[in-house]
């Protein structure tokens, strides 16, 4: 699976902080971490360790407190950076999908390339069609987000991504939110994609998922990386304590 | 024994609710007057309590009556309709008697006369009733006005209001149609308040408004920079009466004869020099 | 009863056609439905204008703050300004603000039915700006930030997305905020404008009569309100049909 990787880096954080509250809460202390191209790179921790603060600061939903994010080699946490230029480039996958609810599938998909990457409508909606094909959902594109299950709504969430064609994929607990009989139709999207070679940050609890498809397993708690390495080394063989007392309880 | 119980508590509860409702009916020794506390120095409110000619001569008459005075205080439209239909016992608000007021009320005798004047601001280009109108040189009636683009200001529903809206020939402001409605724009800008025509007046908003007498006193006194026209420019003069509902001889013979008698001992007479001092 | 019907009748004819005084209520009517619908107006875009800094100044001051340049403190008094705007308008009762309006700060101007629309357009838009602040800080924050990680900014993720969402969530609320500007118009006699309350003052003074004008005068209303909320029930029924 390594083979696919190019040693070219795409994301290098240096020294990422979070504070809330004047630093009393330490969502980030100090995260240092690089991902390069065509690395599927899966988060795993306690809830409150940090790792969705860390995945939303990689496109500036979360405003870093300190600390640097190099994307394609320039600083976006920096003045004068076009972050939208950059988002447009990072897709992102939500817990509770977000699709447009008063647009139609088709809609929710080809509003952001049609108005952003000015593509014409034609071009827009073949592409998303093509999309839709892939993830089985091709009869509902002229649905409405509340007509769908969990499951579609995700999938959907992920080919809206998909249709700006981004660079990276950043995936905010994809599966935490859907009924368990819907989890597999979700992972399955990941899966295909992660082959096809597309760059994915996910956040996740499921260890299944991680240890199948991940090149790289970080571990966070209390706002830092506490333990890094292939899915065989943080499951099979974990050093630190707190991962191992993470793992026993949810493995 | 639990039946008789309830039955007298049943008893009481009904007589008391009767006693509660009746207390709050109109009884027989009570005479209720409508009037409209913002026609100084007729009536006014000094701080808590009615005060004014209207007021104390209303008190008088209630004494003479052997009844209790209850004033209660509502806007002059609501003064005439109220009386009209028999919410209040009398009206007394500084009240013209009008033809058309005659045909929905009694009037009582005139114990006071009302002047409607004008006022204007100091070095306003009205200075008399011939910068108002053009007049007929024979009949001497107005035949149309000198500034078509006049405001005039008055009291809603007061007589200066009802004088204003008339039509020109008839010393009105207006040009009204066969119908009576108003043909073009309506002249006449009525205010809740006369002080708020008088506002409107420092405003420039209106030209000149028109008002009765003694209030326009009370304006011109409280305000600098506005006059009331002098000399033979009165816009009426008229007869102040109290006004009761319709049919209502009994309570319109008994006020009589109290004014009367009010007006031959010198109450009368003695109540308005203490509010109006000779000028 | 025939006795009843011919006082009714001979009221009817003192107040409504004698001196031709229904064409006071049409009068008054006309400058109602004029004061409301152009008050409206301006409170629509008052309370946009108002609500967009609001909402914004809210969901940016944190980056904002971050980088603190001259933007910042400029969006900071402005967003004071509106702040105090809504608690000066919404703090006061609106006759004040007319009657502040007219004797005060056009009180040099004649034109009582331009002044108070002006009037009830400043008051509404305070109450337009609630809700649409309201209506926007009801959508999950979520379709902000999918809106925001497909790359739209702030202007085309608020334009595209929040937007047409708030505008379905508060256009029922929003009619409801046109009836009551409808119903509040009428203390614009106040200031001696002939709306349709005041014609009805004006024939009471006249026919001494409180039954007619009075009820008249409530029929025009509610008929007016009954109109007004059954094209709202409309509206609302199409807008949730474009959702299946």
């Amino acid at each position: 699976m390594n083979d696919k990787i190019k040693q070219e880096s795409v994301i290098r954080v240096c020294g990422l902080k979070k504070y809330y509250k004047g630093g009393v809460i330490k969502a980030l202390d100090g995260v240092d971490a690089e991902i390069k191209r065509g690395e599927v790179v899966v988060v795993i921790g306690p809830s409150g360790s940090g790792k969705s603060t860390f995945l939303r600061s990689l496109n500036m939903l979360e405003i870093p407190s300190e600390g640097q994010i190099f994307v394609n080699g320039v600083d976006i946490v920096g003045k004068g950076v076009n972050i939208n230029e950059h988002r447009q480039k990072m897709g992102m996958v939500f817990q509770h999908f977000n699709l447009f609810p008063h647009m139609t599938i088709l809609k929710n998909m080809t509003v952001a390339p049609i108005t952003l990457l000015k593509k014409s409508r034609e071009e827009a909606e073949k592409k998303a069609m093509e999309l839709l094909e892939v993830v089985g959902l091709a009869d509902r594109a002229n649905s409405y987000p509340s007509q769908l299950s969990g499951g579609q709504k995700q999938r959907i969430a992920i080919v809206r991504a998909l249709c700006m064609e981004p660079d990276v994929m950043l995936f905010d607990e994809p599966t935490s939110a859907l009924d368990p009989e819907m989890v597999g139709e979700v992972l399955d999207v990941m899966k295909r994609l992660a082959r096809e070679g597309m760059t994915m940050i996910v956040v996740t609890h499921e260890m299944g998922f991680a240890r199948e498809v991940a090149d790289r397993v970080i571990f966070m708690d209390a706002g830092v990386i506490i333990e890094e390495g292939t899915p065989a080394e943080i499951f099979d063989t974990p050093k630190s304590e707190r991962l191992q007392g993470f793992l026993a309880k949810v493995l | 024994m639990k039946k008789i119980v309830s039955l007298i508590l049943a008893v009481l509860l009904i007589a008391s609710t009767m006693v509660a409702f009746s207390a709050c009916k109109k009884d027989g020794d009570k005479l209720v007057m409508a009037t409209n506390a913002a026609f100084p120095p007729y009536e006014y409110k000094d701080g808590d309590n009615f005060a004014g000619i209207d007021v104390e001569i209303a008190q008088k008459i209630a004494e003479k009556l052997g009844m209790e005075l209850e004033i209660v205080d509502v806007d002059f439209g609501a003064v005439l309709t109220g009386v009209a239909e028999g919410k209040y016992d009398m009206g007394m608000a500084g009240i013209t008697v009008t033809d058309t007021r005659k045909q929905t009320m009694d009037f009582s005798d005139t114990y006071a006369t009302g002047i409607q004047v004008i006022i204007v601001n100091d070095g306003s280009a009205i200075t008399s009733l011939d910068d108002l109108f053009n007049f007929d040189a024979e009949t001497g009636d107005p035949v149309s006005l000198k500034n078509a683009d006049i405001r005039i200001g008055v009291q809603e529903n007061t007589t200066g209001d009802i004088y204003s809206s008339d039509d020109i020939t008839n010393w009105g402001f207006n040009n009204l149609n066969e119908d009576g409605s108003v043909n073009g724009e309506d002249r006449v800008k009525r205010f809740k308040t006369g002080a708020e025509a008088v506002t409107a007046l420092k405003n420039n908003q209106v030209d000149c408004v028109i008002i009765d007498n003694e209030p326009a006193k009370s304006f011109v006194a409280a305000n600098t920079g506005i006059h009331i026209l002098e000399g033979d420019n009165e816009y009426a003069i008229e007869d102040y009466a109290i006004c009761v509902k319709k049919g209502n001889t009994e309570l319109l013979t008994k006020i009589n004869q109290a004014l009367a008698e009010l007006k031959a001992d010198g109450t009368i007479a003695a109540i308005v020099a203490k509010y109006i001092k000779a000028n | 009863m025939q006795v009843w019907f011919a006082k009714f009748k001979a009221d009817f004819k003192l107040n409504f056609i004698d001196s031709a005084r229904w064409k006071w209520l049409m009068e008054g009517l006309g400058n109602t439905l004029k004061i409301t619908f152009f008050s409206l107006l301006i409170g629509l875009v008052l309370g946009v204008v108002v609500a967009a800094v609001r909402s914004t100044y809210d969901k940016n001051k944190e980056v904002m703050a971050k980088h603190k340049g001259v933007g910042y403190y400029v969006f900071s008094v402005v967003n004071a300004i509106c702040k105090l705007y809504l608690t000066v308008i919404r703090g006061t009762p609106v006759v004040v603000q007319l009657l502040i309006m007219y004797f005060i700060i056009f009180a040099t101007s004649r034109e009582d039915v331009l002044i108070a629309t002006i009037a009830f357009g400043i008051n509404s838009g305070a109450y337009v700006a609630e809700i649409l602040r309201g209506g926007i800080m009801s959508i999950d924050n979520g379709q902000f930030e999918a809106g925001r990680s497909l790359g739209f900014n702030y202007v085309q993720t608020m334009f595209y997305i929040i937007i047409p969402q708030v505008f379905k969530s508060v256009l029922p609320t929003l009619c409801n905020e046109f009836i009551v500007l409808l119903k509040e118009t009428s203390v614009a006699g106040y200031v001696g404008v002939m709306d349709l309350t005041k014609a009805g003052d004006l024939i009471r003074g006249r026919t001494f009569s409180a039954f007619m004008p009075l009820i008249a005068v409530a029929l025009i209303y509610l008929v007016l309100v009954v109109v007004l909320t059954s094209l709202v029930g409309v509206l609302e029924r199409r807008l949730r049909r474009s959702e299946r």
